[in-house]
C-alpha cells in the first residue's frame, strides 16, 4: 500500500497540468480589476447640514427642482427622500457604481460633506405626493401582494406599505439598510421605468441594493413595470 | 494489508445484491455507527481547511455579517464557491476539485514523543488534501472524494457516491499512526514478536547485574507505536417506500507494538547484598507486539412514518490477534529466601495476550407518536461477546523450579505445569451476554410545560467459568509469577492441595463479575416565560452487582435545569445537579468462595486464621457511599455585530463515604473565549480556560510482622494488623491552563493567518501518614510526617504561520511554518535518562523527553482543478 | 471465524423484513396527510407546492411494478421528500406559499450559497425545469407574511437568533423530513431539554464543513461552540487523537439523542470504548471488576495529565482500591522513585502494570492477578 500511494497522486499532479497550463495564459493574476461596487449593507443612517446643502444645491435644483420636484418627469423627485438614500445614491454616481452621463460629472465634484449636506438639504422637504392611487389596479396589487406565480415579490416589504419607506420593527438579528431604500410614492412613469428597466437589464448593478433590485426586477414585464409606474406615481 | 474477514465480505456482498430496488433515502445513519466520522491528519485537522476561503460577496445582499445560530453563536461567513465546470461539454455533470501538493520539512526534535503522538511527520512531499466532487445536477447524483498523505502511516483517502435521497455508497482507506515512546531500550532480541531472547552477554536465570546495565546501554533506541490501517465500504439507501437500510463493513489491522510488563517476583522487598547477581527476583518492562485485525459489520434497517419509527441495527464486531502469548527471557538470578540455592534457574516468563473474540449486538427501536405532543419510545437489546480461544498452560517453564530445604520440599516440576493437560480445560469458552430494555413517555401538553418517564433495564451476565485445577497433579491454583515467587519464598507457590500446600490460601476459579442496572427517571420542563425554561429531573438507579462487596447500590439524583435567552441577547444554560448514592451491606472480602480458604482440606498455618485480605473500613469507589454535586453555566453573548463571547463555569464536588479507600474528588474550571469575524477578509479568535481538580484517597499499610502470626486475621482498622499508626493519604492536585490566539486576514495579494496554542499542566501529588509504620522503609520518615513529590508538568506550546498567494487564477502557493516547545516532567520517570536498570529491574521506555523544539517549514501548491 | 455470523445475519435480516412488513401495513394508513390542503388566493396552494416537490419515490414504484412477484403499487410517494410538505407557521397562520423565485428575488445571494450545500442542491434536482419551487418554504414555512413586511414578528420560521420560531418548531420542520434512524432519541435527549435548535449545530443554508451541512467547518468546532471545557481536556498529555485530526466527537457520541446519558451510540461506556479497542472486548478468563463495569473508572476519554488517559497517577490509582494486605498497602514516597535510594518498582516507570500488565483482563490459567 504504501509505494502505491505516491500514484494516485502523482496522477493528480499529472492532471493538474493542463489546468494549469490552460489557466495561466488569460490572466496573470486574480486581481483583475472587479466592476465598480459599492457595497451598501453595512450602511448606517448619514447626518448632514441641510443649512449648508441649500448653498450648494444649485446646480441640482436646476433639474430636481428647489425642493427636490424635478422639473422634468424622466428625474428623481428627491424631496422627502432619506438622507441616507440620497447619499449613497450621490456616492454611487460619484464612484462610478452607478452611471447617468450627467450625474456622474456632478457628483465628481463633490466632497463626503457636500453629499451629505445635499442629501440632507432636500431630505428635510416633503414628498411630493398626490395622494391618488387604485388600490384596485394591476399596480396596486403587483406593489402590495407581488406576483408568487410568477416569483414577484411584493414591493412593499422594503419600500413600505405606503410607498413612503419601511417602517421596520426592531430585531436582534443583522438588518438591511433600511435607510438606503427609497420611497417610491410620487415618483414619475417615466423615472420608474427606466429605473426597472435597468436594473432588470443589469445597467444598474453597482450596489447591493442594486444586486437585490436585479433580482427583484427579474420577472417584470414591461407592462408590469408600466401599471407598477402608473400606481406609485398617482400616489 | 490483510483481506477482509471472508464470511463478512460474504455478508455485505449479499446485502449489496439485496438491494436490488433501490428508492429514496433520506440522511444518513452516520452518527448511529461508532468511528469514521472525522477525516484529518494533523497537517489539517479539519480535513478541508484549503477550502475554507470565505466569499467576499457573504451570505446575503441584504444584510451585513453572518447570522448567528439560535444560541448566538456566528456562522462562518460561507467558503467561495469552487466554481462547477462542467465534466464535458454539454454533459449534465459538474465538477470541482482542489488539489494541494507539497513539501514539508522539519528542523530540531523531530522526534519527541508529544510531537509525533498522533501524526507521523515526515521530511518530504505530501499531499495535503485532494478534494474533487462531481455532481450531475439532473439526477442528483454526486461523486466526492477526499484524501490527505502525510507518510505511509499518516494518510486518509475517501470516496462517496450516490444520489440525493435515493443511495449513497462510502468506502475508505485510512492509516492512523500512534507513538507511544520515542526513546525506548528493550534489551530483548525479537522485538515486535512474540519471543523476546536475551542478548548475547546475558544468561538466562543467572546473570549479573552489571551484564544486564551493560546491555540496557548497549540497546538501540527505538520508537515504540503503532499504526491503525481502517479500510470500509458501506452502502445506504432506501429499499421500498418508507424502509431505508445500511450496511457496513470496516477492517482494521493494528499493527505495531506497546510497552509491557513481565514480573519475576518482587524486587523491592530484596535488596541488594552487594553480591554481583543482585537482589532477587525480577522486574521487567518488556514490549509486546501489536497485530490486530478487526472486522465490523454494521447493519440498519429503518421505517419512518408519521406516526412509527422503528428502527433496527446489528453490529458485529470479530476481533483476531494473531499474536497469542509473549515469551520472555529473564536475565536475573531468582533464588529461595531461605538460602538454599534454587532447583533450577528461573529463566522463562509467558503473557497471555488478548484472545480473539466474537461480538454481536442486535438493537430494536420502536417509537409512536401519541396525544399531547407526544411519544412513546420503546428500545430492546441484546449483545453477546464471546471467545474460546485455546489456553496456554500455566507454565513455559522447563525442568524443575523451587526449592529443597529439609521440610520445605517446594519443588515445582515444570512437566506436570507446562502442558495443555495441566488444564482444567483447554479452552476459555468464555461469553458475557447483555441485555438493554428502555421504555420512554414523553408528552408536551402545553407550550410550557413537558414531562417524561424513562425506564432502563441493564443486565451483563458473565457466564465464564474457569476452575484452577491441575487433573495431573490433583492440586488447585497456579504458578504465580512463572514460578518465581514459588522459588522465592515458602508456600507462595500459588498450588493449594491437602499436602504440602493444604495451607495456602489461593485464588481457585473465574470470578464472573456481572450486574444488572435499572434506573426511572421522572423529569419535567416548564416555561413560565417565553425566554426561560427551567426543568426538573429525578432519577433512581438500582444497581445490582454481582460478587462484589455489595450486591446493592442505590443512587437518586436530582437535576435542576435553566436555559435564559432574556438577558440582553446573551444565551445563558445552567444545571445542577445532586446525587446520593448508598446501598447493602459493604462485605470487604466478597470473594472467599473463589479461593482455596474454601475447600476442604485447608488447614490455617500453625491453626492461625487466613491472613485478612484486606482492611474492612476499605470502600472501593465505584461500590462506596457516595454524595456528588455538579454544577454547570455555559454563557454565549454576542458582541455587537461581529463577535461572540461564550464562557463556561463548571464544578464537581464528590465526596465518598470511605476511611481507606478514595475520599473525594473535586473539579472547578473556568474558560472563556472570543470569535471575531469582522467581515469575510478576516476572522480572529482568543480564548482561555483554567481548571483545577483535587483528588484525596486513604489508605493503611497492613503490619507485615504479622503475616501469618496471631493478629494477621484482623482486618479492623484500628487493629494490630491495620493499626491507625499506619494509616496515610495522597492528595492529587492538579491545574491546567489554556490559551489561544487565531488571526487570519486575506490582504488580496496574500492571505494571513496565525496562530497560537499553549497549554501547561501542573500536578502536585501531597502525602502525608500518621507515623514511619505507613512506609516501606522507615527510614525515609520526616519528622512532620508529610510530603511531596517533584511537582509534575506539561507543557506545549504551538505557533502556526502561513502565507498563501495566488500566483495565477486556480493556483496558489502556501508557504507555512510551526514551531512546538514543550516542557515535561513526571517523576515516574526520574533518573531514567542515567540508568533504565536498578538491581533485578529492567526498564525500557526512557520517557516523554523533557524538553523539545521543533519547527515544521512547508510549501504547498494549492490548484483548483 | 465460525459460521455463527452469516446465518446470524441471514437470520436477523429475516427477522427484519418480516417485522418491517407487519409494520408498514399499519404505518401505511398513519401517513396518510391528515390535513386538507390550505387554499392561497396567491393561486398556489399547498398541493401546488407539493406537487412541485422532487419526485419522491425516485422510480421506487417503477421498480416495484417492474417486479412481476410483487405486488403493484402506485399509491403514495415514498421516502423522504413526501414529507416535505410546506410546515404550518403557528406564528403566521394566515401566510400563504409564494414559492422559491419569489423569495430568491431577494435572497439572491442567500440563493447562490445555499445550491452549493447538498440540503438544498438535492431540493433542486427533483425541479429544476419546474415552475416556481418550494425548497425555501419547505424549511420556513410559507412566506406571503414575511415577504409583505419581513421584518414583522414570527413571519416565517426561523432558525437563527433572535428568530422568533420556538426551538420545537425549528426542529419539528427539520424532524419532518429527518425524523428516526440516528434521531430516534432526539426527543427527551439532553441538547433537545436544553432548548437547542438543529440550526445550533448545523447549517444548510451554505457548505461550510466538508460534510453534514455544519455550521462551522467541523465537527469538533461546532460541539466546542459549548463544550469548550471538553475540548480544552484534548490539550492535555494525553488525549484522544482529535486535535489531530483523526476523530471527532461525534465518533462516540451521537447528538441527537440515544439510549445513554452521555449520548453513547451503544448500549453503555463499555461498549462504545471497545469498538477501536476491542481486544479489551474478551471475555477474559479471569476479569478485572471495575474494568468490565466501566472503562471511565480510571480513564478519562477526553484527556488526562497521566499517561493513558488515567484519571490518577499510577500506583495511587490503583491504591484508591487495593489496599490489601502486604504490598499493596505501602505508602509511596519519593524516596522510592528512580533517584532515590530505594528505587522501589511499584512506583517507577508503569508501576503496577510492569507486573500486572493484563490489567484489563488476562486469559492465562495462572493469570488471576492479571501478570501472565
Amino acid at each position: 500500500m504504501r509505494t502505491d500511494m505516491v500514484l494516485p497522486a502523482l496522477f493528480c499532479l499529472a492532471w493538474s497540468f493542463p489546468v494549469l497550463a490552460q489557466e495561466a495564459a488569460p490572466a496573470a493574476s486574480r486581481a483583475a480589476p472587479p466592476p465598480a461596487f459599492l457595497d451598501l449593507r453595512g450602511q448606517q443612517p448619514i447626518a448632514g447640514d441641510a443649512h449648508a446643502g441649500a448653498g450648494k444645491v444649485t446646480v441640482c435644483a436646476a433639474c430636481h427642482g428647489q425642493q427636490g420636484t424635478a422639473v422634468v418627469p424622466a428625474l428623481a423627485n428627491l424631496g422627502g427622500q432619506p438622507a441616507t438614500y440620497l447619499y449613497v445614491q450621490l456616492k454611487a454616481f460619484k464612484g462610478g457604481e452607478r452611471t447617468d452621463a450627467v450625474m456622474n460629472g456632478q457628483a465628481a465634484l463633490l466632497s463626503d460633506a457636500d453629499m451629505r449636506d445635499i442629501a440632507a438639504y432636500f431630505a428635510g422637504f416633503p414628498p411630493a405626493i398626490h395622494g391618488g392611487g387604485d388600490d384596485g389596479s394591476a399596480g396596486a396589487r403587483l406593489y402590495r401582494d407581488g406576483d408568487p406565480a410568477r416569483g414577484i415579490p411584493p414591493c412593499q416589504g422594503c419600500h413600505g406599505a405606503d410607498g413612503l419607506g419601511p417602517r421596520p420593527e426592531k430585531r436582534q438579528a443583522p438588518q438591511p439598510p433600511w435607510s438606503t431604500f427609497p420611497h417610491l410614492a410620487g415618483q414619475s412613469v417615466t423615472f420608474m421605468t427606466k429605473a426597472l428597466g435597468d436594473y432588470r437589464s443589469g445597467a444598474r448593478a453597482g450596489t447591493s441594493n442594486a444586486r437585490i433590485m436585479q433580482g427583484v426586477a427579474q420577472a417584470l414585464t414591461d407592462e408590469d413595470i408600466q401599471a407598477l409606474g402608473a400606481y406609485l406615481s398617482s400616489r | 494489508m490483510r483481506a477482509f474477514n471472508p464470511i463478512s465480505v460474504a455478508v455485505l456482498l449479499g446485502l449489496c445484491v439485496g438491494w436490488s430496488v433501490v428508492a429514496a433515502a433520506s440522511d444518513t445513519s452516520g452518527t448511529m455507527r461508532v468511528g469514521d466520522m472525522q477525516y484529518g491528519n494533523g497537517l489539517d485537522p479539519r480535513g478541508w481547511t484549503p477550502l475554507v476561503d470565505p466569499d467576499a460577496d457573504g451570505m446575503s445582499w441584504l444584510h451585513a455579517g453572518t447570522l448567528r445560530t439560535p444560541s448566538g453563536a456566528l456562522y462562518p461567513y460561507p467558503n467561495a464557491p469552487l466554481g462547477d465546470k462542467p465534466l464535458a461539454p454539454g454533459s449534465d455533470w459538474t465538477y470541482w476539485g482542489l488539489l494541494q501538493l507539497g513539501y514539508i520539512h522539519l528542523n530540531g526534535d523531530r522526534n519527541a514523543e508529544f510531537f509525533r503522538q498522533y501524526t507521523d511527520w515526515k521530511n518530504g512531499a505530501a499531499l495535503g488534501l485532494l478534494a474533487v466532487g462531481l455532481n450531475n445536477t439532473k439526477t442528483g447524483s454526486y461523486v466526492e472524494f477526499r484524501g490527505s498523505r502525510i507518510s505511509s502511516d499518516d494518510q486518509y483517502y475517501r470516496l462517496r457516491a450516490g444520489r440525493y435521497g435515493s443511495y449513497r455508497v462510502e468506502a475508505f482507506y485510512r492509516d492512523i499512526p500512534h507513538t507511544v515512546s520515542t526513546a525506548a531500550y528493550p534489551l530483548w532480541n525479537g522485538v515486535g514478536g512474540t519471543n523476546l531472547t536475551l542478548p548475547a552477554g546475558l544468561t538466562p536465570g543467572d546473570s549479573t547485574v552489571a551484564a544486564v546495565q551493560q546491555a540496557s546501554r548497549d540497546a538501540a533506541r527505538r520508537e515504540i507505536k503503532l499504526t491503525r490501517t481502517r479500510t470500509g465500504l458501506s452502502v445506504e439507501g432506501g429499499l421500498y417506500r418508507n424502509w431505508v437500510g445500511f450496511a457496513s463493513i470496516t477492517n482494521e489491522e493494528r499493527n505495531g507494538d506497546r510497552l509491557w510488563g513481565g514480573p519475576m517476583f518482587f524486587n523491592f522487598a530484596f535488596p541488594s547484598t552487594g553480591s554481583p547477581y543482585g537482589g532477587n527476583g525480577g522486574v521487567l518492562e518488556t514490549v509486546r507486539p501489536i497485530d490486530f485485525t478487526t472486522t465490523d459489520v454494521n447493519l440498519g434497517l429503518r421505517n419512518v412514518g408519521k406516526l412509527w419509527h422503528f428502527n433496527a441495527l446489528y453490529t458485529g464486531s470479530f476481533f483476531r490477534d494473531h499474536k497469542d502469548y509473549l515469551n520472555y527471557q529473564n536475565p536475573f538470578l531468582v533464588s529461595p529466601v531461605v538460602g538454599v540455592p534454587a532447583a533450577g534457574l528461573v529463566t522463562n516468563g509467558q503473557f497471555s495476550l488478548e484472545p480473539d473474540n466474537d461480538y454481536h449486538n442486535l438493537r430494536l427501536e420502536l417509537s409512536r407518536e401519541l396525544t399531547w405532543r407526544g411519544e412513546l419510545s420503546l428500545a430492546a437489546a441484546y449483545g453477546t461477546m464471546r471467545q474460546d480461544d485455546d489456553l496456554l498452560p500455566p507454565v513455559n517453564c522447563t525442568g524443575t523450579l523451587g526449592f529443597s530445604a529439609g521440610p520445605l520440599q517446594q519443588l515445582i516440576p515444570c512437566a506436570d505445569w507446562n502442558t495443555s493437560a495441566a488444564l482444567s480445560k483447554t479452552s476459555a469458552n468464555a461469553r458475557i451476554d447483555t441485555h438493554l430494555l428502555d421504555a420512554k413517555v414523553s408528552f408536551h401538553p402545553t407550550n410550557a410545560f413537558a414531562w417524561h418517564a424513562d425506564l432502563r433495564y441493564y443486565q451483563e451476565d458473565n457466564k465464564t467459568r474457569y476452575l484452577s485445577y491441575n487433573p495431573i497433579t490433583g492440586q488447585y491454583g497456579y504458578i504465580s509469577e512463572n514460578g518465581s515467587q514459588g522459588t522465592v519464598v515458602p508456600g507462595e507457590v500459588g498450588i493449594f492441595d491437602n499436602g504440602y500446600y493444604n495451607t495456602s490460601n489461593v485464588q481457585i476459579a473465574s470470578i464472573p463479575f456481572g450486574y444488572q442496572d435499572t434506573l426511572f427517571e421522572l423529569g419535567t420542563d416548564w416555561n413560565p416565560s417565553r425566554s426561560n425554561t427551567l426543568g426538573l429531573t429525578y432519577t433512581y438507579d438500582h444497581d445490582q452487582p454481582k460478587h462484589r462487596e455489595r450486591s446493592r447500590l442505590d443512587e437518586q439524583r436530582i437535576k435542576l435545569t435553566w436555559s435564559n435567552r432574556a438577558v440582553g441577547r446573551a444565551t445563558l444554560r445552567a444545571s445542577f445537579e445532586y446525587g446520593d448514592r448508598d446501598g447493602g451491606k459493604y462485605n470487604y472480602d466478597p470473594y472467599l468462595a473463589y479461593y482455596s480458604a474454601s475447600l476442604p482440606g485447608y488447614v490455617p498455618a500453625d491453626g492461625i486464621a487466613p491472613t485478612a485480605f484486606t482492611v474492612d473500613a476499605m470502600r472501593k469507589y465505584d461500590m462506596s457511599d457516595r454524595k456528588e454535586a455538579k454544577a454547570k453555566l455555559i454563557v454565549l453573548y454576542p458582541l455587537g455585530e461581529t463577535s461572540t463571547l461564550t464562557s463556561t463555569f463548571y464544578g464537581t464536588r464528590d465526596h465518598y463515604d470511605a476511611p481507606v479507600g478514595r475520599q473525594n474528588t473535586s473539579t472547578t474550571g473556568f474558560t472563556a473565549s472570543w470569535d471575531w469575524q469582522p467581515g469575510p477578509q478576516t476572522t480572529g479568535s482568543a480564548y482561555i480556560g483554567v481548571e483545577s481538580t483535587h483528588l484525596k484517597l486513604a489508605n493503611v499499610a497492613d503490619n507485615e510482622a504479622l503475616v501469618d502470626e496471631p493478629g494477621g486475621e484482623n482486618a479492623d482498622l484500628g487493629g494490630p494488623f491495620y493499626p491507625l499508626e499506619n494509616y496515610w493519604h495522597d492528595l492529587d492536585n492538579e491545574r491546567d491552563y489554556n490559551a489561544g490566539i487565531t488571526f487570519a486576514h486575506d490582504f488580496g495579494r496574500v492571505r494571513l493567518d496565525l496562530g497560537w496554542n499553549y497549554t501547561q499542566s501542573l500536578s502536585k501529588m501531597n502525602y502525608d501518614y500518621a507515623s514511619p509504620g505507613a512506609l516501606t522503609h522507615p527510614e525515609a520518615a520526616t519528622p512532620d510526617g508529610v510530603g511531596a513529590f517533584p511537582n509534575n508538568h506539561y507543557r506545549s506550546s504551538t505557533f502556526n504561520a502561513g502565507l498563501t498567494f495566488p500566483v495565477v487564477r486556480n493556483v496558489s502557493v502556501r508557504l507555512f511554518g510551526s514551531y512546538q516547545s514543550g516542557s515535561f516532567l513526571d517523576w515516574h520517570y526520574l533518573g531514567f535518562d542515567d540508568t533504565l536498570v536498578y538491581d533485578h529491574r529492567i526498564y525500557t521506555d526512557e520517557g516523554p523527553q523533557l524538553h523539545y523544539s521543533v519547527t515544521t517549514l512547508g510549501v504547498m501548491l494549492n490548484v483548483k482543478l | 471465524m465460525r459460521a455463527l455470523p452469516l446465518s446470524f445475519a441471514v437470520a436477523l435480516s429475516l427477522l427484519l423484513a418480516m417485522g418491517g412488513l407487519l409494520l408498514a401495513s399499519r404505518s401505511a394508513q398513519a401517513q396518510q396527510p391528515s390535513s386538507p390542503p390550505a387554499s392561497g388566493s396567491a393561486g398556489l396552494t399547498q398541493s401546488d407546492i407539493a406537487r412541485m416537490l422532487p419526485a419522491t419515490d425516485m422510480g421506487a414504484d417503477a421498480a416495484r411494478n417492474a417486479d412481476p412477484h410483487l405486488r403493484p403499487v402506485n399509491d403514495s410517494p415514498a421516502t423522504p421528500f413526501d414529507a416535505a410538505s410546506i410546515p404550518a407557521n403557528p406564528l403566521a397562520p394566515e401566510a400563504q406559499a409564494v414559492g422559491a423565485k419569489t423569495c430568491i428575488a431577494c435572497h439572491a445571494l442567500e440563493n447562490v450559497q445555499a445550491s452549493h450545500t447538498l440540503h438544498v442542491a438535492s431540493f433542486r434536482v427533483g425541479t429544476a425545469r419546474t415552475g416556481p419551487q418550494a425548497a425555501c418554504e419547505a424549511c420556513h414555512g410559507p412566506g406571503s407574511e414575511h415577504a409583505k413586511n419581513p421584518t414583522a414578528r414570527g413571519s416565517i420560521i426561523g432558525f437563527t437568533h433572535g428568530a422568533d420560531t420556538a426551538p420545537e418548531t425549528q426542529t419539528t420542520v427539520c424532524l419532518g423530513c429527518h425524523a428516526g434512524g440516528a434521531r430516534q432519541h432526539w426527543l427527551g435527549s439532553v441538547h433537545q431539554e436544553r432548548g437547542l435548535s438543529c440550526s445550533d449545530c448545523h447549517n444548510p443554508m451554505a457548505r461550510m464543513s466538508p460534510e453534514g451541512v455544519l455550521a462551522k467547518p467541523s465537527i469538533n468546532e461546532v460541539c466546542a461552540t459549548c463544550h469548550q471545557d471538553i475540548l480544552a481536556k484534548f490539550n492535555r498529555r494525553s488525549h484522544m487523537p482529535l486535535p489531530e485530526g483523526q476523530m471527532a466527537c461525534t465518533d462516540c457520541h451521537n447528538p441527537h439523542g440515544t439510549l445513554t446519558r452521555p449520548l453513547l451510540k451503544t448500549d453503555t461506556v463499555n461498549e462504545t470504548c471497545y469498538t477501536c479497542h476491542a481486544e479489551k472486548r474478551g471475555p477474559f478468563l479471569f476479569e478485572h471488576a471495575p474494568v468490565r463495569e466501566n472503562c471511565l473508572n480510571c480513564h478519562d476519554p477526553h484527556g488526562s495529565n497521566q499517561q493513558t488517559l488515567l484519571v490518577a497517577p499510577l500506583p495511587m490509582l490503583c491504591q484508591q482500591c487495593h489496599t490489601m494486605t502486604r504490598h499493596p498497602n505501602d505508602l509511596q514516597v519519593p524516596t522510592n522513585l528512580g533517584t532515590g535510594p530505594t528505587p522501589d518498582e511499584r512506583l517507577m516507570g508503569r508501576s503496577c502494570l510492569t507486573c500486572h500488565a493484563n490489567v484489563h483482563g488476562s486469559n492465562n490459567p495462572s493469570g488471576s492477578r492479571f501478570h501472565k
